[in-house]
């Protein structure tokens, strides 16, 4: 009797089995692109094929339908097996598609279904997805795999951002902020990211960071680590403009919010501390070195000044002002109809310090 | 005389039961539940809830206290006569049984939803009853070494859910006290039927060795909850923003959908099969009380008969009927409902009714 139960045991651990399912037999869909094309949606999966007698090592499926379930019900007539999407690393859609319409009607199937992976990048990509999709890399290893590649050391380099598909959620349902994603495009038959795309509240795609604006961004979001490399030009007394370099090893922050006479104020007080690493004029590091410092704590107000200038004519709010007019300045937070809007008229005071802390080996 | 003498569990054993017992399903939506009542100051429900279910506890305790070796079948019987005592009887082993059912229909719907998709139901409940028909066979004693070994077991999981906390900002909880105390008060509802499980304090107590630690035993019990509690709340509260905690279902479990290491993906999957421990701790102690109250009625000694008409009747139900999501949260609101009387309510009543009676009956004897 036992015997019999143990077997009977042994069956039942067996119920997964019944749907196995083979690895070659799948077509794991690594990167999902999403474009436009006369009030169509058309989906592209780019996927790996993992047999020896392909020619291409990665396969593409470009079907035009409503919605993404629509596409992939569609993709499973062309693809050599069952589509899976649990392996998503990047979804990619293009700057029209995302200008047009609410981003998040299309995301729908990838939060509301677990097996699918919140994980993914998001990405903008600057043109129609077909020069994407259908790139010849020779240098480089599979499409889905370059693109991650090139994102990632590009937001290491801090010359764009990087945004998973959770995040974007998180960015766009939250009152107080907006949501942004990084910016890829093909140039003269490479792959470049760069740049950072901004959305407003009702998720649509309204403008652009450039790349060179994007380490300053990420000073403003605090995101300074490992270190972030910045090259201002410094005008000395002779009138010639000669460049210095510097790499931003530690930041202190205090974002201050108040509200006054009817709009938000921000002071914004930014220490960072940085690496003298290049000079293209001779300086007297221990007669100018507080001079140097003046300078360019003066050029970076600049730029962040101006891409606040920017976010604001966007009215948008990608830093995160919201979350600190909320948390602090609750009552008046809570009257805003839209706080893009009242982002928009906020009064911000941005003033950050320099230190030198080190500046090499010369003198 | 001791009745449960070879069935007696150690103190330990009794704090592990206990707050087993009230770490289970509720906790994979509680966060989006509060967020939803109070906002970020959902937390504040939590210590609040904390507070009040420790006093319940001690309520139990407390009348307990007064005939040592009776469970709350024996004391339904010995307070209020055989018909009313019985009805009593009946109505606890229902709310175990709507518990019981509660818990093992949820667990299997979190499976097949997060983990086994094609699996169907009944082959699932067929794997949850082995264990449990093996555990609950056994009595109190092996109830109690479990969930203490489950307890140790899963130990690693509060670490882990404090991973994506470096991830969030702390922002987001500020200011305390959003809109008040009006909405905390709500949601202290919904706390206070999170911490549910106690009440079977009315059937274990018997069992405990020491008696004279039962009221500390409780407070640490409720704590190790609240503390649990508190811990994902807060969690799902500074990574998740205020705005998107209550859209989705269940917020811990997408929490750790994020986790993601070089050589692992989908965390939850691994974190789920794990919660199956936690959730087991939850499921059989009702069984078990279910069974054990069933076979009082008909004054058995052993259970295991009924237990296994009870194993046999929830597969056969498993075939007959897959409840969907919606039919799954009615039967959660219903045993809320039910909690709410048979965990606060009465405890407090009869607390009130044994120490009266008992004052007249004293005067009498004398």
């Amino acid at each position: 009797m036992r015997k019999h139960m143990y077997i009977f045991l042994c069956f039942l651990l067996t119920v997964g089995c019944g749907m196995q399912s083979q690895l070659d037999d799948l077509t794991l869909v690594l990167t999902i692109g999403l474009d436009e094309k006369d009030g169509k949606i058309i989906v592209y999966s780019v996927s790996p094929v993992f047999n020896k007698e392909a020619k291409n090592i990665y396969e593409v499926i470009r079907t035009s339908g409503v919605t993404l379930r629509d596409n992939r019900f569609k993709a499973n007539a062309f693809a050599s097996g069952k589509i899976v999407g649990g392996k998503t690393q990047n979804v990619v859609v293009s700057k029209r598609i995302a200008k047009n319409h609410d981003m998040f009607s299309y995301l729908d199937v990838l939060y509301r279904d677990p097996k699918n992976s919140t994980t993914a990048n998001f990405i903008v990509f600057d043109g129609p997805l077909k020069n994407l999709m259908y790139i010849r890399l020779d240098d480089k290893p599979r499409l889905s795999v370059a693109i991650r590649d090139v994102l990632l050391t590009a937001h290491k380099g801090k010359q764009t951002t990087k945004m998973d598909l959770l995040q974007f959620r998180r960015l766009s349902i939250d009152r107080a902020q907006t949501p942004f994603a990084p910016m890829m495009k093909v140039y003269k038959g490479d792959l470049v990211a760069g740049g950072i795309a901004l959305f407003n509240e009702q998720r649509k795609y309204v403008g652009a960071l450039f790349q060179k604006e994007s380490p300053y961004f990420a000073i403003l979001q605090k995101q300074i680590k490992p270190s972030t490399s910045l090259t201002l030009p410094i005008k000395k007394q002779n009138k010639q403009t000669e460049f210095v370099s510097i790499s931003i090893e530690h930041g202190h922050f205090s974002y201050k919010p108040s509200f006054q006479h009817g709009m938000f104020r921000f002071d914004v007080r930014i220490k960072l501390r940085a690496v003298l690493t290049e000079a293209t004029a001779y300086i007297d590091m221990k007669k100018d070195k507080q001079k140097i410092e003046q300078l360019l704590a003066k050029e970076i107000q600049k730029q962040l000044e101006s891409i606040v200038r920017k976010m604001q004519k966007y009215e948008v709010d990608p830093i995160g002002f919201g979350l600190y007019a909320r948390a602090y300045e609750y009552k008046t937070f809570k009257k805003q109809k839209s706080w893009a809007k009242a982002f928009a008229k906020a009064d911000i005071n941005i003033r950050p310090t320099v230190e030198i802390i080190n500046y090499g080996v010369l003198q | 005389m001791k009745r449960y003498q070879f069935n007696e569990i150690t103190t330990m054993q009794y704090i592990f039961l206990i707050s087993g017992i009230q770490i289970g399903i509720g906790i994979l939506s509680l966060p989006a539940q509060l967020a939803d009542i109070a906002n970020t100051d959902g937390w504040i429900a939590i210590v609040i809830g904390w507070g009040i279910s420790i006093i319940a506890s001690m309520l139990i305790i407390k009348t307990m206290e007064k005939h040592k070796q009776d469970t709350i079948f024996d004391l339904s019987r010995r307070y209020f006569g055989r018909i009313f005592g019985s009805l009593l009887h009946l109505a606890f082993v229902a709310y175990a049984l709507l518990a019981s059912m509660t818990v093992v229909f949820t667990a299997i719907h979190v499976i097949q939803t997060w983990v086994l998709p094609n699996t169907p139901n009944y082959l699932l409940m067929m794997l949850f009853m082995l264990p449990g028909f093996l555990i609950a066979r056994n009595g109190v004693r092996v109830l109690g070494r479990y969930a203490e070994f489950v307890f140790y077991l899963t130990l690693w999981m509060p670490v882990l859910i404090a991973i994506p906390l470096q991830k969030g900002s702390v922002l987001h909880m500020l200011p305390i006290l959003k809109e008040g105390w009006a909405p905390i008060f709500q949601a202290v509802k919904t706390t206070v039927l999170s911490f549910l499980g106690f009440e079977l304090a009315f059937v274990f107590y018997p069992f405990l060795k020491e008696k004279k630690h039962a009221i500390k035993a409780m407070i640490i019990a409720n704590s190790i909850s609240a503390f649990t509690f508190l811990l994902i709340t807060v969690t799902c509260f500074i990574f998740f923003s205020p705005d998107e905690t209550p859209s989705l279902v269940w917020p811990t479990l997408s929490l750790l959908k994020t986790i993601e290491f070089s050589f692992i993906e989908r965390f939850e999957v691994i974190f789920l099969s794990f919660y199956l421990f936690v959730m087991s701790t939850t499921g059989i102690p009702y069984i078990f009380t279910t069974v054990f109250g069933i076979s009082q009625l008909f004054k058995k000694q052993d259970h295991t008969i009924v237990l296994v008409i009870a194993v046999c009747v929830f597969i056969v139900v498993s075939f007959l009927y897959n409840p969907s999501f919606s039919h799954i949260q009615t039967m959660g609101s219903w045993w809320e409902r039910y909690g709410l009387w048979g965990a606060y309510v009465f405890p407090t009543c009869l607390f009130i009714y044994v120490s009266v009676v008992r004052w007249f009956r004293g005067g009498k004897k004398k």
